[in-house]
């Protein structure tokens, strides 16, 4: 029995180089400065979206991936990848094969192809009349819309893709839904897309986690009741009593 | 077995004793401990706990014969349930309210009040006999029984014991690695009082599944070496050998049987397409198969997979019972019928295979349902 002593594995590589350009170009975009968004209207239409995927979830579609908010794998990554977004995971992954055509979630306007938002390689920005924003992120190739360009609801906005570019490892589309036109804070998409999520939830051999404060063990724990995000404001889970504990 | 934190069966120690209480708070009643109220009388007393209140039931009408669920709690509250070894009680982490504390609470699975029982979150091992916790960065195995504990040197990482409670287990992963098929997680293995300290194996791109063959080996997925095979292996603990069950990438949310025996999971998005969906195998590497079935999944028993297909076309989740070796499967429960949803795919079926409880997405309450034999 070989025995090794007890230390961190440490490669050294940079962790999320991309997500603290993201976090840059976020905080040099002058996001809290105004900081409110009356005009999105949340609450008024319950569910104003659609989803990003034609078909049916599957095995050779689509799937959940990890939800937005309050994850347990965004509280081990709240000091890096989650920073930029108070710790949460500010949008919502949807595993697809590489290559899953992306329909615009909502009639609107092309803000942004290719912008400094990050989630790599290849992104895209939609601004819609309900004060919404969409946020399609890891698409496969550059989007053939234009800046500028209107789109409707169900429209082919690109291709899903990988951030790792293999198209093997972490193949999903990274969808985030913020307040337009500032684009400084992110919403729980799944209450804003009109798909059973409980239902889509249903896959694999455990439930989905959130991170427990043990001190309000009951905050956070829902897919659908999950916190706003002030982008670049400070971390909302820096938990003195987290469950899981630290890793 | 899988380990308790997989199914994030959070539970919460207080030490010695239990906490005596007579409270009620939005609806929650919490009630001094007697015999029937305690969750350890299953290791004193043959016999289950008296219920105390009669189950709340659910008011839809269902079909002559359909199993309907009852609720347990009140007021929204109970996220990862899990089970007494005995299935006489489900436990949850909690704090009903701004004045009580925080920690794990149970209520008969018959129902009735709910009672504070530890005031710590942890996991229990599979006998309830010991339980773990992290306190202040620093990890403890406490015995219940009588509260004696011991530290863990692991640098207060949650751990998980193996099916007698004698070893315990805890990953050290990679940090700084975005790239999920070069994460390391070293595997460590000590006995329940932290003494043997030792890291077994270190795996790339996978996790620790489990505990087989009793203490002797765990399951791991994933890869040995930077470019040897991915899959499901077999790792011995006196030396760290690794025995390759079955060669597939990226292996998605695997579980295993009670005894360990066998394992469910997932492939998708494998460019073999006839790869994809929901397989089982034995944990020897003797058998494997892809089920007709896909979507959420948990055992039974040995051999009886119970799956809720991922299937929106229904108007309600059904549930269906597989055996393992012959992939022939039953409907437990008609979608027609059924106007539960599930939260956040939070489910537990009893030790005994009895019933499940869930989470409902309608109040975030506690429900079970007593499952019906095919």
């Amino acid at each position: 029995m070989h025995k090794r002593s007890l230390s961190r594995i440490r490669l050294g590589i940079p962790l999320a180089r991309t997500s603290f350009l993201v976090l840059m170009t976020l905080v040099l975009s002058g996001l809290p400065s105004t900081g409110e968004v009356g005009a999105v209207s949340t609450g008024e239409e319950n569910a104003p979206f659609i989803l990003p995927f034609a078909g049916p979830p599957g095995p050779d579609t689509w799937l959940l991936g990890q939800p937005y908010g309050n994850t347990t794998f965004a509280y081990r990554y709240r000091s890096s990848t989650y920073w930029a977004g108070q710790g949460l995971h500010f949008g919502l992954d949807l595993a697809a094969p590489c290559g899953t055509p992306v329909l615009a979630i909502g009639d609107g306007i092309v803000h942004s192809v290719d912008s400094w938002h990050g989630a790599k390689p290849h992104n895209l920005m939609i601004n819609h009349s309900n004060g919404y924003a969409s946020f399609y992120g890891h698409l496969l190739v550059r989007s053939h819309l234009k800046p500028g360009q209107e789109v409707k609801a169900g429209d082919v906005i690109g291709l899903s893709g990988d951030p790792d570019l293999t198209c093997a490892s972490r193949p999903h589309l990274h969808l985030e839904i913020r307040d337009a036109p500032n684009h400084t804070r992110a919403f729980n998409p799944l209450p804003l897309i009109d798909a059973d999520w409980e239902r889509i939830a249903l896959i694999g051999g455990h439930p989905i986690t959130f991170e427990h404060d043990i001190d309000h063990p009951r905050r956070w724990q829902e897919l659908l009741d999950q916190p706003n995000i002030r982008f670049g404001s400070t971390l909302v889970n820096d938990y003195e009593n987290p469950w899981p504990p630290e890793w | 077995m899988s380990c308790p934190r997989r199914i994030v069966g959070y539970v919460v120690f207080v030490g010695m004793f239990l906490c005596v209480m007579l409270v009620h708070l939005g609806g929650v009643a919490y009630a001094s401990p007697s015999r029937s109220m305690d969750p350890r009388s299953f290791l004193l007393y043959p016999t289950p706990p008296v219920p105390t209140r009669t189950p709340i039931r659910t008011p839809t009408p269902t079909a002559v014969g359909e199993p309907t669920p009852y609720r347990l709690t009140e007021g929204g509250c109970c996220p990862y349930p899990s089970w007494s070894p005995d299935s006489s009680w489900v436990p949850f982490l909690d704090r009903p309210g701004a004045y009580e504390p925080a920690g794990l609470y149970a209520v008969t699975a018959s129902g009735g009040e709910v009672t504070l029982i530890v005031e710590r979150a942890g996991n229990f091992s599979r006998d309830w006999s010991r339980v773990t916790y992290t306190d202040s960065g620093r990890t403890f195995v406490e015995r219940w029984a009588d509260g004696e504990r011991w530290e863990i040197p692991n640098e207060g990482r949650e751990v998980c014991f193996s099916p007698s409670g004698q070893l315990i287990e805890w990953e050290v992963m990679s940090r700084g690695i975005e790239f999920p098929d070069l994460r390391q997680q070293a595997i460590w293995i000590a006995n329940y009082n932290g003494s043997d300290a030792h890291e077994v194996v270190t795996i790339m791109g996978g996790n620790f599944v489990g505990w087989v063959n009793g203490e002797g080996e765990i399951l791991v997925t994933g890869r040995l070496a930077p470019y040897g095979p991915s899959g499901i292996w077999r790792i011995l603990l006196e030396d760290g050998a690794g025995q390759l069950l079955l060669e597939m990438d990226r292996v998605r949310s695997p579980r295993l049987s009670p005894d360990g025996d066998w394992l469910a999971f997932t492939v998708a998005f494998d460019t073999q397409q006839e790869r994809n969906g929901l397989w089982v195998m034995r944990t020897d590497g003797s058998f494997s198969q892809k089920l007709d079935l896909f979507g959420a999944y948990r055992w039974r028993r040995e051999g009886e997979l119970l799956v809720i297909p991922l299937d929106l076309e229904q108007p309600g989740p059904t549930l269906w019972q597989v055996d393992a070796f012959t992939g022939e499967s039953w409907r437990l429960i008609d979608p027609q019928h059924t106007s539960w949803q599930i939260a956040s795919n939070d489910w537990q079926p009893s030790p005994d295979g009895e019933k499940i409880v869930f989470r409902s997405a309608e109040d975030q309450n506690l429900w079970i349902l007593e499952l019906p034999s095919p």
